[in-house]
């Protein structure tokens, strides 16, 4: 059954398309993955879906539902984290907690209250105020407004946007948790490619407000297919040798410290074996993950190569 | 919409700022009525002008708690706007730029619930404000200067309530005054949906009450026809008509009167009709406006 209903959405900003009609659906039970470069719509289509900013055109059902008639029944069922979990500086945790219960319909129960922070693993910082939290902690108590009122469906915009690794494992954990143990459905949008290809079942990729494409992760995704980044000491003579060679259909970039190429894994060391063998000096051969391969061969623009190299 | 308010009242009140407008209240009554317990005398000679030559001024009788309050409310209740505006210009230009907004309205609560739940907050804080002034300016100046009858002065003639006269007459002036500075608050409230963060709604609110108020001060023949009567600034002094009474034939104020009642009620209704103006503006752009803090 879809929960999410997304027709022909757009939305202009002084004239300016930010997303262009989009569809797409998200079904119950999916970990949906909302996939783009910085820019791309994901952030407006997110909170198009939160009715914080009004669509210029199209349609959004919800829980079966049209969200401009029946809003207020709809955000009942949602908790989400937008961008940056911004709470309240100057009140506790715990305040922060309790007011957006009440103001999400449920009576705050302190034990409840409680049980929710430790669930996120603050509990013992729940009467400090925020002010004096560190970014991680800042974002598991988003996460716990998010979840307090059990809400069927989360939204989590960026959730590891100034995480440490260790904050991005543990967002990552409590993603599967909630999917597969509490079989909440969940909409995650993110530009970190490798984060939505471990906890997404199913994903849109969009491109300047545009849908790419829409589906299960593992049936998208070719593994035989990467992307590889060459660092080279002179990548202009490098290039100009490459388009000579059988390699030149794989070259998908080049860029101030090396090239980019699409191929499957197997050939890598003959392209290092290649290059070596024309006096190319190879500073390092870097194998990229299977789903920004599979990224760049949608949007391949020098932009994509720019952020897989971040 | 009760659990609403106590939640919007419970983060105004956990906000520092809330007290500074107190705490400044109070430093300005206290100086005031220390300058007056110092140096009383002076100040009625002043208000007094040239008839203190002509008549037998009682200043013992006159420097009393009512008095010292009337002085007080005329001293600051022109000031207290920029109060007000440091609380209603953050109402939603502060969630804004602390990144709350977005979390509040993702909320099942429709925007004009939330706007009415925050104007109605920011009144009562104004409420409240105006309380706290109430208490320090007339119990404390009765508790340090006694109560008698008060002396009104009004262009060239001195007027006189007497005391059993004159305590309604504050319940009404400060209520009065609860509605004129809910002006204020209102339009700092209507500036801050524009803004993403509190400094340009207070400063902007404050620049226009002064704008209008220096125009409702202006001594202009046509400005006193064409601009004064629909200035809110020109109404939010109203409050002193409480103080000025039908006169007999012998020329004493007569008890329970209130010279222009005609005069407060229509200003009443001038601050009205602009408070609605300014939150109905608020409402209505704030539903159409894209949350993008």
């Amino acid at each position: 059954m879809p929960l999410v209903k997304v027709s022909h959405l757009s939305k202009k900003f002084r004239g300016k398309t930010v997303v262009d009609d989009l569809s797409f659906t998200v079904n119950e039970g999916d970990v949906y993955g909302f996939l783009g470069q910085n820019g791309a719509g994901k952030s407006t289509t997110i909170r198009m879906l939160l009715t914080l900013v009004r669509p210029s055109s199209g349609e959004m059902e919800l829980f079966g539902m049209n969200l401009h008639n029946e809003r207020k029944k709809i955000l009942q069922q949602i908790g989400a984290v937008i961008e940056k979990p911004d709470l309240y500086k100057y009140l506790t945790g715990y305040e922060n907690l309790s007011l957006f219960a009440r103001m999400s319909g449920m009576r705050a129960v302190k034990k409840e209250l409680i049980g929710q922070l430790d669930m996120v693993g603050i509990a013992e910082r729940a009467h400090d105020k925020v002010k004096t939290y560190s970014q991680g902690m800042k974002q598991r108590l988003g996460i716990a407004v998010a979840l307090i009122h059990n809400p069927q469906l989360i939204i989590l915009d960026e959730p590891t946007n100034g995480l440490d690794p260790q904050g991005i494992s543990d967002m990552r954990n409590l993603i599967l948790h909630l999917s597969r143990h509490l079989k909440k459905t969940i909409v995650v949008s993110s530009h970190l490619l490798h984060e939505i290809e471990q906890v997404c079942t199913r994903m849109l990729i969009i491109d300047k407000g545009k849908k790419m494409v829409e589906g299960e992760v593992s049936a998208l995704i070719d593994p035989a297919k990467s992307i590889v980044e060459a660092e080279v000491t002179d990548p202009v003579s490098a290039e100009a040798w490459i388009r000579t060679t059988r390699w030149a259909g794989h070259l998908k970039q080049m860029h101030a410290t090396g090239l980019v190429f699409q191929l499957p894994k197997n050939q890598i060391p003959e392209l290092n074996r290649d290059l070596v063998q024309n006096n190319i000096s190879v500073l390092s051969l870097q194998a990229k993950h299977s789903l920004e391969a599979y990224f760049l061969s949608l949007t391949g623009s020098k932009q994509h190569v720019v952020t897989f190299t971040d | 919409m009760w659990s609403l308010l106590q939640i919007e009242l419970f983060k105004i009140f956990r906000k520092s700022r809330t007290y500074i407008s107190f705490g400044a209240i109070a430093a300005m009554v206290i100086i005031i009525q220390a300058a007056l317990k110092y140096d009383g005398k002076s100040y009625i000679e002043f208000l007094v002008g040239g008839l203190k030559d002509s008549l037998e001024i009682p200043y013992d009788h006159i420097l009393n708690g009512y008095f010292v309050c009337f002085i007080i409310l005329n001293l600051l209740l022109i000031h207290i706007p920029l109060l007000i505006a440091l609380v209603a210009g953050d109402s939603i230009a502060g969630e804004a730029n602390m990144g709350t907004l977005r979390l509040l309205v993702s909320k099942p609560v429709s925007r004009t619930q939330l706007m009415l739940i925050k104007f109605a907050a920011t009144v009562i804080y104004t409420a409240l404000l105006l309380i706290w002034l109430a208490f320090i300016s007339l119990a404390l100046s009765i508790l340090f200067f006694g109560t008698n009858d008060i002396l009104i002065a009004r262009n060239d003639s001195l007027e006189i309530i007497r005391r059993s006269d004159v305590m309604w007459r504050y319940l009404a002036a400060f209520a009065y005054a609860t509605v004129a500075l809910s002006t204020v608050a209102a339009l700092a409230f209507l500036l801050s949906v524009f803004a993403e963060n509190s400094i340009g709604p207070i400063v902007s609110t404050i620049s226009v009450v002064i704008v209008f108020t220096l125009l409702s001060e202006m001594q202009i023949p046509l400005y006193d026809r064409t601009v004064k009567p629909w200035l809110f600034t020109s109404h939010m002094l109203a409050w002193k008509g409480f103080f000025y009474t039908k006169v007999d034939a012998g020329g004493s104020a007569i008890p329970g009167t209130i010279e222009n009642l005609q005069a407060i009620m229509k200003s009443f209704w001038v601050l009205i009709a602009y408070i609605t103006g300014f939150v109905a503006s608020a409402i209505f752009i704030f539903n159409r406006k894209d949350i993008l803090s």
